[in-house]
């Protein structure tokens, strides 16, 4: 059974409705402002600078289903690094679960959140072409960027600030690719299995 | 050859007409492509050109191809206005094709240089091409050439053998935004994609088992997930294996390589590892849908299959005509004085008859020769045929220390029109300076000379290279999509009609053409 109730937007005041229990962030479906949870309350925070109206078979709103599990598209997060960018589509599954779908340089990757105790210091310290031990296994770094928060669409599960930072890691072990996020402290670290387009069905 | 360079050397009085011809006649793409090299070579007819191009704009922003017109945004490049696509979600840099800017920012405001135009939209492979390969239909939207160098082990001569070597990367887009590579290093094609290894590692550069590669970037256009930059830099390194276990792939040849980008300082900023497959001709004209150059190619196999038919058949032929008698044998003791000793006596039954004959000495001493006349007299003792043979033996030494040649045998073939009783008398050379050898001659009735077999199968060869030349020169003009990077000529055509002695090819725009 899911939570929907409303809230009202803190720049317009209309009445934004279907606000599940793992929203934090999400664009007024009016005024189109980003609005997000703070510690005193739903916040907005304006717009971003960079438009999301690059074509994709992805879009909030767009039904379909994975290896018979079926979702709804609900958000969208656009990171950019120095020469690129790539999105995370948050995915609301029938059955309840909820996962990021990345889109990136032409793979689509789906994203499981792992337990591992990561330090963000580690993380930080790692070099790209070489390996890092996280929970005593080894993995090699392919990918390093700072990343920052250039567009979102939707509703999402975590508080979204336009031009937020993040650093982004990606390593490979044992014939899978993760992806690590760190911000301050925190390390979210995920499972990322490649996804072919056509086991992708549309409804 | 890009249409700007053709014209290059055009009267200015012609230029306009040769290109509204080239723009009536379905070149388009490819006038558009001329007019901003054009502009800057001919400047007093900026303006006519300048008409020319909006009009090729406007006529070619209808026909922008595209895989799903739904999910892509058409727009007119920010510097010259002509139709292109935004076809990737992650595109972050458009290079115009036609004039080589950043697509989306005027010139003037991104600072940006004109990229080195290497693109020939009069190429059979461009931008926009569509090719279906194993059931997909991929559309090539970016287009990317390196050049470098190639560091590979020669286990021979124990040293690292260097070549310079470039490639040519097309981005290849599919109906749901999936990005492949389709590289061409010029005479092979392969097909790449990214993957996860099970064991990750940055091969060390004096690993002997890799091919290593250091690359630059020389030219992009179309549409890219990262901002190309003229020069940036990666590593590359490469072995080949066959695919292992059972199935359709099984045995087939593909390519690991791990690719890390380079920053501006050498330092790796990304790991990428690729798994590519050779693409044949075949399977690129059939994935290109190149009908005509496809039946070039099988009327080639066929010309090939029945070049190697004939060589079969005129053995066959040779082995059957030439299985000849029983071989008869006769030997005589030879002097330096000998004159005509009777050696063999023979028949002949019908006319027409072939016969070969093989001669040989035994022994010779060192350094010496023997001449020996050979002629055959029918019954009448009438001389239908002779022949001088020379046997010898040499030595000598030379840097390589010492050495010996001889020559002590000979063959040849008679034809015999009449039937009837004929001998072989041999006399020596009375100047030989090997005093006596013992002569064995061996005659074979039946047999016929390899000649006539030769020519016909060199005729064969020859049809069939002529064959090949004319359909494979277009197999492989279809195949082959490499960019051919030419220099730029940027300088107007006043200014370099004024500098005498400098180079016919001008001013490099700070870009570095080959």
């Amino acid at each position: 059974m899911s939570f929907h109730r409303s809230l009202s937007c803190p720049s317009c005041g209309v009445a934004v409705e279907d606000v599940t229990a793992h929203t934090r962030s999400l664009q007024c479906p009016h005024c189109d402002n980003w609005v997000y949870l703070g510690n005193n309350g739903w916040v907005a925070s304006g717009g971003f600078e960079h438009a999301l109206d690059a074509p994709s078979i992805l879009y909030v709103g767009r039904r379909g289903a994975i290896d018979g599990r079926h979702f709804t598209v609900a958000g969208r997060v656009r990171l950019g690094y120095g020469s690129g960018n790539w999105d995370e589509w948050w995915l609301e599954f029938e059955d309840g679960n909820h996962q990021w779908l990345e889109e990136d340089d032409g793979s689509y990757q789906l994203h499981t959140t792992i337990d591992q105790q990561v330090s963000a210091a580690t993380m930080r310290d790692c070099s790209v072409g070489t390996f890092v031990n996280i929970d005593g296994q080894s993995f090699f770094v392919t990918e390093k960027n700072d990343a920052t928060v250039e567009g979102a669409q939707g509703t999402l599960p975590m508080t979204i600030i336009p031009g937020e930072a993040v650093l982004c890691v990606e390593v490979v072990g044992g014939g899978r690719e993760y992806s690590l996020e760190i911000s301050a402290d925190d390390v979210g670290m995920t499972d990322s299995i490649p996804i072919d387009a056509d086991n992708f069905a549309w409804k | 050859m890009q249409l700007s360079q053709r014209l290059s050397d055009i009267h200015p009085d012609k230029l306009l007409g040769t290109l509204q011809q080239h723009a009536d006649s379905g070149h388009e793409q490819a006038a558009l492509q001329a007019i901003p090299d054009l502009q800057q070579q001919y400047p007093e007819m900026a303006a006519e050109l300048e008409q020319i191009k909006g009009k090729l704009s406007d006529k070619l922003l209808d026909h922008v191809k595209v895989l799903n017109p739904e999910q892509a945004k058409i727009f007119r490049c920010a510097n010259c206005g002509a139709g292109l696509a935004r076809q990737h979600p992650d595109t972050v840099h458009i290079i115009c094709h036609y004039c080589g800017c950043d697509a989306e920012h005027p010139a003037t405001e991104s600072g940006l240089n004109r990229w080195n135009q290497a693109l020939d939209l009069e190429a059979r492979f461009t931008i926009g091409d569509m090719l279906e390969l194993d059931g997909e239909r991929w559309q090539a939207v970016g287009v990317q050439l390196y050049s470098g160098e190639i560091r590979e082990w020669d286990g021979e001569d124990s040293t690292w053998e260097r070549s310079a070597a470039r490639y040519t990367s097309w981005w290849m887009l599919n109906e749901n935004r999936e990005l492949r590579w389709l590289v061409d290093d010029g005479s092979n094609r392969y097909w790449a994609e990214k993957y996860i290894p099970d064991e990750p590692k940055l091969p060390d550069p004096n690993d002997r088992t890799w091919e290593h590669g250091e690359w630059s970037l020389q030219f992009a256009a179309g549409e890219f997930t990262y901002q190309p930059a003229m020069h940036d830099r990666h590593r590359s390194a490469e072995f080949g294996m066959r695919q292992s276990g059972k199935g359709e792939q099984a045995g087939q040849r593909f390519y690991i390589s791990v690719e890390s980008q380079l920053d501006e300082t050498g330092k790796v900023k990304e790991v990428e590892f690729i798994r590519s497959r050779p693409l044949t001709d075949k399977v690129m004209l059939k994935a290109l849908a190149r009908g005509s150059e496809l039946g070039d190619m099988r009327r080639w196999a066929n010309t090939a299959k029945a070049f190697i038919a004939t060589l079969f058949l005129l053995l066959g032929s040779y082995w059957f005509f030439d299985r000849g008698d029983v071989p008869q044998l006769a030997t005589a003791s030879l002097n330096s004085a000998s004159t005509d000793v009777p050696v063999q006596q023979f028949r002949i039954e019908d006319g027409g008859v072939n016969m070969k004959f093989y001669s040989s000495i035994r022994t010779i001493q060192r350094n010496s020769w023997f001449g020996v006349e050979m002629t055959i007299e029918d019954s009448d003792g009438q001389e239908i045929y002779d022949k001088y043979i020379e046997f010898w033996h040499e030595t000598g030494r030379d840097a390589d220390g010492p050495w010996s040649e001889s020559d002590l045998a000979s063959s040849w073939y008679v034809r015999f029109d009449e039937p009837g009783n004929y001998q072989l008398f041999a006399s020596a050379d009375i100047n030989s300076t090997a005093p006596s050898a013992d002569l064995i001659l061996k005659t074979e009735r039946g047999k016929v000379t390899v000649t006539p077999f030769v020519v016909a199968g060199f005729v064969s060869m020859l049809l069939m290279l002529l064959s090949r030349g004319k359909s494979s020169s277009l197999a492989s003009a279809a195949a082959s999509i490499a960019l051919k990077l030419g220099p730029r000529r940027t300088e107007p055509k006043s200014a370099r009609a004024n500098s005498i002695g400098r180079s016919s090819h001008g001013i490099d725009n700070g870009s570095h053409g080959q």
